[in-house]
């Protein structure tokens, strides 16, 4: 009687208790099957790249999908370019499409660092190796990351424009800016290094208006504002390139050709008349050939089974005036993919 | 009661524990037990409420970035709402990606590893699918378009880890009361019955050990404690004064019965049985302290005669007469005993010699045959005494009795009315010393005693400074006996007191006389038995003596013996400073016999000590006499006593004493206790030696 007890009820009670607790989980969902793993690749026998670009429209991705396709070549790949055409859904569908054709790599150039993920997330599925090349990703996994220094290039850009100025006396003045979307790092990274030069020379700055549609129409719009509203703007900078009409239109209404200078970043093969003519004061050009081939110099580390920098920041050329000339066939190349 | 057997008993104690954490633990149990369901019951409805929260708010954000085939933006939605919240999982089925894959749905959303952190869902792992399958809670919701197309669903789990954790803090917590709870109520509980059960229990069972050879407690049960204790401790009591009070009667009815059984039921006297036991008794302790024992047949004589002519009735009164007279006579100690019809016994213990029991024997035989009346006749009767004595006869009680026996029938066949030893030579001695005893009271009564006086001298000058009376017997046959013959005889009856007071008298009545003739016979010592002292007239007889004697206080002088003194010395104390306090000198006799103790010699009333001649004998040539006599002299100076030597008969012995400082001389050296006339010649003429 004495040994009864206490810890066989106890015991009872909660085993009673517990296996309360171990109920059959209430369901109401059936069982989850379909996986990433369903996107089969085919049997691939040669060596083949993807390389899937948000929009090859743009001069930018064009020029980098010839880089991109050079090296490939170079190395003996054989290279299929997907163009997702701004399309988020294109280009979900064109890396299925791209991992079923069972390539040994994928280059990519996504739409946005968020729907990188995605694609890094189907490639990892598939076990595909991926370089991403502009943009950048949230989060993921992947080989390399082959980016411009935004930020010193803007820096440096800054620098050329704060020289300008004080040889034409605009130092007091303002600088307004056209940005990218700020959401986007580089878009930070442009803004930060370009203030830090103006800051440097104390050049004080005007708004910063961000692109939406990144329309010339939304440039020369956003133009014509700031000119308004800061009547000692001197300085305009671009940072992107295909819509430097809108702001060139801007400052030749307001009549202020000679007092407001523009710069922008990136290029346009017409940037090539019009720096040397001084329409176009200077620009940060990115190199989107060489970063085409670097994204596919470290596909190919990669797949060789070579160590690979995992972050690949390529300079930006300040290009003005005065050494246009000279930098020509680099930015010919690298800049434009002439 | 036996308390030996009981060690493999349960102590109450511990029943009462097992009882007490059996019940807190039955009830503790069923309130964790109610206490687990309800919190797990809210937990879950909690959860589900939480979940439907998530859901609401998810669905719609969810829906329009699936539109826009923005997975890695809803994947980032389901991580926030994961984050800040315990839910288990969160799945997200796209059916455009789906369409895309090629695939009813694109599977993704956040699930949480073993750590809790949150991961990447991934539909290919097993473990991760095992998990979801084993969740306590999950909920699915259809995400859809505005205008109705179903684009997905959104699911979300929630584990029953988070649960299971809340709810085993719960148990442990219940667990941690209920064995504090527990303990406090088993403690609360066990001093409550400790002290209202226990205690008063222990105290019961103590009174109830502490019991008599019967077994039956000594002291009353204590009551005090509850009603219930109480009840029980006075039942109990009643039961103990119950069973004490029929042990009493049971006591006093065995007590009767034993008296019956030992006794005799006419007289009282103890009966053969009784009787028998005492000899024995008796023969042990004569062996053990050396003495003798005398035991005593009596038959009276004629006896059926009387029976038969006058009946049994005034038999049996006579019987009853002669069983008081015997008693009144015998002495406390001596066992009296009717054996049977007509025959007593009589046992007689310490006796130093077997003669000494014929004077009993003699008073007895007296004593029967003093007449007597019972219902108006006047009966004479005699008895026939037989005595047998141990060890002299026999040492076995059996032989005592069959001797003793004999002896009567001796006595019988002597012609009755006598007592006879077993031992013819007994007998004779026997009657010696009756007769001396009869002769002394005959002396006594016809004057036959005469004083004689020891004069005392001042040995320097031979002058008298005193005299001791002495007593003599002159029988009128045998002539001057000497005191030896019959001073012990005398001390033994008891005779020493008319004998002691007889020669006082005479000496006081001669001592006025000498004082009143012009003689000059200094103190007068006088010898005094405590026998005496012990009277509880003395004083006033002595008073009386002296007033009629016309004799002063200060001419004479008591001596007692030193070893009469030592048998009782307080009281003698005390007697004899009532004695000094009359103004008579006081003496110790045979000093140096009786192993006075000093400390009580220093608070006697005493003036002087005498030296016992047997130290004055072998003077001056016995060395050890020779020193015991110097300290005797040195201890009554120092005590500022004076001293006196007896037995002095040479002039060595004489002068001996004197060198050492005791002057006073009583002995044949200046005369022999001498009567009054002659005395008076020496008054007269006093020493020349």
């Amino acid at each position: 009687m004495s040994r009864i007890p206490f810890f066989i009820i106890l015991i009872t009670l909660l085993t009673l208790f517990s296996s309360c607790s171990d109920d059959k989980p209430l369901k109401n969902t059936k069982n989850l099957q379909t996986n990433i793993s369903s996107v089969a690749p085919k049997v691939q026998n040669t060596k083949k790249l993807a390389y899937i670009v948000t929009d090859s429209s743009i001069p930018f991705w064009a020029i980098m999908g010839r880089g991109v396709k050079n090296r490939a070549d170079a190395l003996g790949y054989e290279l299929e370019i997907y163009n997702a055409e701004n399309s988020a859904k294109l280009e979900l569908e064109l890396t299925v499409k791209a991992i079923k054709e069972n390539v040994s790599g994928i280059i990519v150039s996504p739409s946005t660092s968020s729907a990188c993920v995605t694609i890094l997330k189907l490639a990892k599925g598939a076990n595909i190796p991926v370089v991403i090349s502009d943009i950048g990703t949230d989060s993921g996994e992947y080989v390399s990351y082959i980016s411009s220094n935004n930020r010193e290039g803007a820096y440096d850009i800054g620098k050329v424009l704060a020289k300008k100025m004080v040889a034409l006396g605009f130092e007091k003045g303002r600088v307004g800016i056209v940005a990218i979307p700020q959401k986007r790092l580089n878009g930070q990274a442009r803004t930060a290094g370009f203030m830090q030069a103006m800051d440097e020379v104390a050049i004080k700055g005007a708004d910063i208006k961000q692109l939406v549609t990144w329309s010339e129409e939304e440039t020369y719009t956003f133009s014509k504002e700031m000119i308004e509203s800061y009547p000692d703007l001197r300085a305009i900078w671009l940072q992107t390139s295909n819509s430097y009409n809108g702001a060139l239109r801007a400052i030749a209404e307001s009549g202020k050709k000679d007092e407001i200078l523009l710069i922008a970043f990136d290029a346009e093969p017409e940037f090539l008349e019009l720096i040397p003519k001084g329409i176009l004061a200077a620009s940060a050009m990115q190199q989107p050939y060489l970063m085409g081939q670097e994204a596919v110099n470290a596909m190919d580390k990669y797949l060789s089974g070579k160590e690979v920098q995992k972050n690949i920041q390529l300079p930006i050329l300040s290009i003005s005036a005065e050494n246009i000339i000279k930098n020509l066939p680099t930015i010919q190349r690298n800049v434009l993919g002439i | 009661m036996e308390f030996k057997n009981i060690t493999h008993e349960r102590s109450l104690y511990v029943t009462l524990g097992v009882i007490i954490v059996l019940v807190v633990t039955i009830i503790m149990s069923i309130h964790t037990a109610y206490v687990y369901m309800d919190t797990k019951n809210n937990i879950f409805q909690g959860m589900k409420q939480s979940s439907r929260h998530i859901i609401v708010s998810l669905q719609k954000n969810v829906m329009d970035l699936m539109k826009s085939y923005s997975i890695n933006e809803y994947d980032k939605l389901v991580l926030n709402e994961m984050e800040g919240r315990d839910n288990f999982a969160i799945i997200v089925e796209d059916y455009n990606m789906g369409k895309i894959l090629g695939e009813k749905a694109f599977l993704s959303g956040k699930i949480r590893d073993a750590e809790g952190n949150i991961i990447d869902y991934d539909s290919k792992n097993s473990e991760q699918n095992k998990q979801l399958e084993a969740c306590y809670y999950s909920d699915k919701y259809d995400i859809t378009t505005d205008s109705g197309d179903k684009l997905g669903t959104i699911a979300i789990y929630i584990s029953n880890i988070s649960m299971n954790a809340q709810l085993n803090k719960i148990i442990i917590g219940s667990i941690i009361n209920l064995v504090l709870l527990s303990l406090l109520f088993l403690l609360s509980l066990f001093i409550i019955i400790h002290f209202f059960i226990l205690k008063p229990l222990s105290d019961i069972i103590s009174c109830i050990k502490h019991s008599d050879h019967d077994g039956i407690p000594v002291a009353l049960i204590p009551n005090h404690g509850s009603k219930e204790i109480f009840l029980l401790s006075n039942t109990m009591n009643n039961m103990i004064i119950s069973i004490r009070d029929s042990r009493v009667a049971l006591k006093a009815q065995k007590n009767a019965l034993h008296y019956q059984a030992n006794h005799d039921a006419l007289t009282g006297l103890a009966n053969r049985i009784l009787f028998n036991d005492r000899l024995e008794q008796s023969i042990i302790k004569a062996k053990n302290n050396s003495t003798k024992v005398a035991l005593f047949f009596i038959d009276l004589d004629h006896f059926k005669k009387i029976n038969d002519s006058l009946g049994h009735e005034i038999g049996d009164k006579i019987l009853k007469v002669v069983t008081q007279r015997l008693n009144e006579t015998i002495c406390k100690e001596a066992t009296l005993a009717r054996l049977g019809g007509d025959e007593f016994s009589i046992i007689v213990e310490d006796l130093r010699q077997g003669q000494d029991a014929s004077l009993l024997a003699n008073k007895l035989i007296e004593l029967l045959s003093q007449p007597l009346t019972i219902e108006d006749n006047l009966l004479y009767i005699s008895s026939s005494i037989g005595i047998s004595i141990y060890p002299d006869d026999g040492v076995s009680a059996q032989n005592l009795i069959k001797y003793a026996d004999a002896a009567m029938y001796k006595a019988k066949d002597e012609g009755r009315n006598n007592f006879q030893y077993y031992s013819a030579e007994m007998t004779e001695l026997a009657f010696e010393r009756v007769v001396m005893d009869t002769s002394l009271r005959e002396a006594l009564k016809n004057g036959d005693f005469v004083v004689y006086y020891q004069p005392q001298v001042n040995g320097n000058n031979n002058k008298l400074v005193g005299m001791e009376a002495l007593v003599r017997w002159q029988h009128p046959i045998m002539g001057l006996v000497a005191p030896s013959k019959f001073i012990p005889l005398a001390e033994e009856t008891g005779m020493i007191i008319p004998l002691d007071q007889y020669v006082m008298r005479c000496a006081m009545t001669q001592i006025a006389k000498w004082y009143k003739e012009g003689f000059k016979p200094g103190v007068v010592a006088l010898n005094l038995a405590m026998k005496q002292l012990h009277q509880k007239d003395f004083i006033s007889i002595l008073e009386t003596m002296l007033k009629e004697t016309e004799c002063k206080a200060e001419w004479i002088e008591l001596e007692v013996t030193e070893s009469q003194i030592m048998t009782n010395p307080e009281e003698a104390i005390k007697i004899l400073k009532q004695i000094n306090d009359m103004g008579i000198k006081l003496a110790v006799d045979d000093f140096g016999t009786g192993y006075s103790s000093l400390s009580y010699l220093k608070r006697l009333p005493i003036d002087k000590l005498k030296i016992d001649q047997s130290f004055i004998r072998d003077l001056p040539e016995d060395e050890e006499d020779a020193s015991i006599t110097k300290a005797v002299i040195a201890l009554s100076k120092s005590l500022n006593l004076r001293v006196i030597a007896e037995g002095v008969e040479t002039k060595e012995q004489k002068e001996f004493l004197i060198e050492n400082g005791c002057n006073n001389i009583q002995g044949y050296f200046y005369g022999k206790p001498m009567p009054a006339n002659e005395m008076e010649k020496v008054l007269s003429k006093g020493f020349n030696s």
